[in-house]
């Protein structure tokens, strides 16, 4: 066997040096080997992340990326597959009453928290009714908005909803509303930070936590629940798996490419050329199935001149962002269209190419609304007061060079339609403060796997305008029809409604680049993966390492 | 008067301006913090702040309905206790964030000074009195330990004796071997500073009339400087040492984040960053009772070094 690989790498390459480097990283190392694609249990493998974990409690974790941490040891009652659809996991069947107002859940009898308690009906009731108490301050209270009263008795939980909820299943599969020992679940925010009392149900249980430095997870033993759909049932392959948490992108990778951590998240999208070049790395770029990065502008009259529709339009189409977007990220992130990333179901095809780089237009608009004149820097005036557009991006969501792709289009617009963007990093407490007072202009960012219609109540109904008058009505009725309705037709054309609104109508949000998590794993690890209820690095139960 | 009284009196006063030291630098810091843009609600809730009710309860349960000196008050009872507060952001007791955090640091720094004083005492005996030549190839060396930035070091260590030699672990702190790299990034400037007042200060003494009975009774070049010209080089070294507490603070929050370490530093900069007060104000009366605790030992190391210092005391 070995030989065989050694002449084959000898004869496909032509450099002896990648021949020695073949031979030196052991017989197992190729993914391709026949061998190799059979899975083996034991070992144990250590991620380097970008962050660490905000918190380790379902409730309380804001941070998208940090449910693919979360997710080793917390389970959800179903399981999102990656078209889209819903099977089996905690509850082993379900059905929805013809109205679309009761969902009726069976649970597994034989689910066990690590720390031995049942998994049953009240167990799940408790996590629910304690997330969807506002009281509680969980983001993630909205998600069961609809819910009216939850019933458990023994293995049977029955969700009564006010009105049909078409994102119900969708949020039960994610990691926001996934089940945790509910003996502790009054701790609240307390469990954030793990200890002993923090327990799941998952292929995996926490067993050491260092902060600033690195989670520890073992395998649960035990496990014997995991979703039908999955290559293999039993405990997970791997004994142990590691979590360090290494800020630096050029570490992560350095350490990847040395062998010392097996699998990296958070792939800075220049270090993938030279991480690919190695055949001893695959890079996996996620699915973009989840709201796209791009500018959240302000239409309030609080946000004038830019409350003028023709003025956000004339922004919007200021620049070139197929060519911004090459130049920045060398081919290896994807221009967005739309506020829905493009792998969704939801994302409207029809906005392709229907918006941007419409440069002459956007002067004449510009020029028919008044701001005609320029000032000395070539700035667009009007009244003495210079065209400016306020770009403010909290310091510490900046990554992967999204400053460097606001100030090309900030050097465009001033270029072609003489738009000033005034760009600023302030802190997100000085932001956020902005923000909830309606002092705001221009927010970048993107608010990751989120179903879609209540992420417009969410925000657009909500969190942005929550102290303006003005409010993007139309997309927030568009978004509670899509929401309230059990017929797929009439859903689709909600939110196909909606993107036309906030994008091309409106110009409420302009979309920059799909939003994709990335997995870059040395060749030993075999098994990485998404998990498509949140479109992050999913949970390590399929993952193992070739001997 | 006897010297014990001498000493004790100078502790007392030592201690007395410890106190002050240390109020000034909590009151500083609590009315600092709260001139800080962004309310306290909205650093504890964030995207939450508007929602119904939520800001009126972060604000009763952590006393902000209270008038201004009443919480400054309450503020200065509980770091009596000890009590540092609750984290705005890490939902947990600032004691057990920081107490956690506290080891891993001085461990760090611990090695890193003792380290550097080696390398700085080895360089210096073993270059005094040297030619001009070493002497401005080993000057450009301690500017160069002095002046690098410490991210730079790191990474290029990281790069060359972990990612490539793969002698030790690039991040993490399990054991000796991880401790390594972190170590040499963070001795290294201090080593080039000590390094170039100890050759300075041995140049001085060498011109000492004393110097020549020493040599005259037949020691050796070697062993007069690593000898008997240490007590008077290590006075002002220690100062010196005692000063750089600063830079080893500012190099522990680089180092900690270039190669994954828990600590101190990690944890002052996502304080700051996250405008989470209680953990701020900890790790500032953390490092002004280390830089009170280090100056008072260096002086006290000086009046048992420097019998000297001892009679000016009485004058």
């Amino acid at each position: 066997m070995r030989t065989i690989r050694r002449l084959t790498v000898a004869t496909t390459s032509l450099l002896t040096v990648a021949a020695l480097a073949a031979c030196s990283s052991g017989s197992g190392s190729g993914a391709q080997d026949a061998a190799s694609t059979t899975p083996v249990s034991g070992g144990s493998a250590t991620w380097a992340v970008a962050a660490e974990p905000s918190c380790f409690a379902p409730a309380f974790d804001d941070v998208l990326a940090d449910r693919a941490i979360t997710r080793n040891f917390v389970d959800s009652l179903v399981y999102q597959e990656q078209d889209g659809t819903f099977s089996p996991w905690l509850a082993s069947q379900w059905q929805t009453s013809d109205d679309g107002a009761t969902y009726t859940f069976s649970l597994r009898n034989d689910v066990k928290f690590s720390n031995g308690a049942v998994l049953d009906a009240a167990a799940v009731k408790a996590n629910l009714d304690y997330t969807r108490d506002s009281a509680h301050g969980s983001s993630y209270a909205g998600l069961l908005g609809s819910v009216k009263s939850i019933k458990a008795d023994g293995s049977t939980l029955t969700i009564t909803l006010s009105q049909a909820d078409s994102s119900l299943l969708s949020s039960l599969s994610s990691v926001a509303l996934g089940i945790i020992d509910p003996a502790s679940i009054k701790d609240g925010k307390d469990l954030c930070t793990p200890g002993k009392k923090l327990a799941g149900s998952g292929p995996f249980v926490l067993d050491s936590y260092t902060r600033g430095s690195q989670v520890v997870f073992k395998q649960n033993t035990d496990y014997a629940w995991a979703p039908q759909s999955l290559s293999h049932d039993g405990p997970a392959y791997l004994d142990e798996v590691t979590y360090k948490f290494i800020a630096e992108d050029s570490t992560r990778t350095g350490a990847l490419q040395s062998g010392q951590v097996q699998a990296i998240s958070g792939v800075p999208a220049l270090s993938v050329a030279g991480l690919t070049r190695s055949d001893d790395i695959t890079y996996t770029d996620g699915p973009a199935s989840s709201s796209t990065f791009g500018l959240t502008v302000n239409g309030s009259s609080e946000n004038a001149p830019w409350d003028n529709v023709e003025l956000r339009k004339a922004f919007r189409d200021s620049f070139d962002l197929d060519t911004i977007v090459k130049a920045i990220y060398k081919g290896q992130k994807t221009r967005a269209w739309s506020w829905v990333g493009k792998d969704s179901a939801e994302f409207d095809t029809t906005l392709k190419g229907s918006w941007g780089n419409h440069v002459d237009a956007a002067n004449t608009a510009l020029d028919a609304a008044g701001w005609s004149t320029r000032d000395s820097e070539g700035f667009r005036t009007k009244d003495g007061q210079r065209l400016s557009l306020k770009v403010t991006y909290d310091a510490d969501s900046v990554r992967d060079q999204r400053d460097t792709l606001i100030e090309a289009i900030q050097d465009a617009a001033k270029q072609n339609t003489g738009i000033e963007v005034d760009f600023t990093t302030p802190t997100w407490a000085a932001l956020s403060a902005d923000i909830a007072a309606g002092n705001w202009s221009v927010y970048p960012g993107s608010y990751g796997k989120v179903d879609y219609a209540n992420s417009v109540i969410g925000t657009w109904a909500g969190y942005f305008y929550g102290a303006s008058q003005w409010k993007p009505t139309e997309a927030v009725d568009l978004a509670q029809d899509a929401v309230t309705t059990t017929d797929a037709d009439q859903y689709a054309k909600a939110l196909d409604g909606i993107q036309q609104y906030l994008v091309n109508d409106q110009a409420l949000f302009i979309p920059l680049v799909e939003s994709t998590f990335q997995i870059a794993a040395g060749s030993a690890l075999h098994g990485t993966g998404f998990d498509y209820s949140s479109g992050v690095p999913d949970s390590n139960y399929n993952v193992w390492l070739s001997k | 008067m006897t010297s014990g009284l001498q000493l004790l009196r100078g502790v007392a006063r030592r201690l007395a301006g410890a106190v002050l030291l240390l109020w000034a630098a909590a009151t500083l810091t609590f009315v600092g913090l709260r001139a800080l843009p962004g309310s306290v609600e909205s650093v504890v809730l964030g995207v939450h702040l508007n929602d119904p009710g939520l800001a009126e309860q972060v604000r009763s349960s952590l006393g902000l309905d209270r008038p201004f000196l009443v919480q400054y008050g309450d503020y200065l009872l509980g770091l009596l206790r000890g009590d540092f507060g609750r984290s705005y952001v890490l939902n947990a007791d600032v004691t057990d964030v920081v107490g956690a955090q506290l080891l891993p640091t001085l461990g760090l720094a611990a090695a890193s000074v003792v380290l550097a004083g080696a390398l700085a005492w080895l360089i210096a005996v073993l270059s005094a009195g040297a030619g001009p030549g070493t002497e401005r190839v080993l000057h450009v060396l301690e500017l160069l330990a002095i002046c690098l930035p410490t991210f730079w070091v790191g990474s290029l260590l990281q790069l060359g004796l972990s990612f490539h030699l793969q002698w030790f672990p690039s991040v993490g702190a399990d054991g000796f071997s991880s401790l390594v790299l972190p170590m040499i990034t963070l001795a290294l400037p201090i080593a080039g500073l000590l390094s170039q007042y100890m050759r300075e200060e041995i140049a001085l003494t060498l011109r000492q009339p004393w110097v020549l009975t020493v040599r005259s009774r037949g020691a050796s070049g070697f062993r007069l400087r690593s000898v008997h010209l240490m007590p008077h080089v290590a006075i002002s070294t220690l100062t010196v040492a005692g000063n750089t507490l600063g830079l080893l603070i500012g190099g522990a929050v680089i180092v900690e984040s270039v190669f994954g370490r828990p600590g101190l530093g990690r944890v002052a900069l996502d304080a700051v960053t996250d405008s989470d007060a209680p953990v701020t104000v900890a790790v500032v009366l953390i490092i002004t009772t280390a830089y009170v605790l280090i100056t008072t030992a260096i002086d006290l190391a000086a009046l048992i070094i420097d019998p000297r210092l001892r009679q000016e005391a009485h004058g």
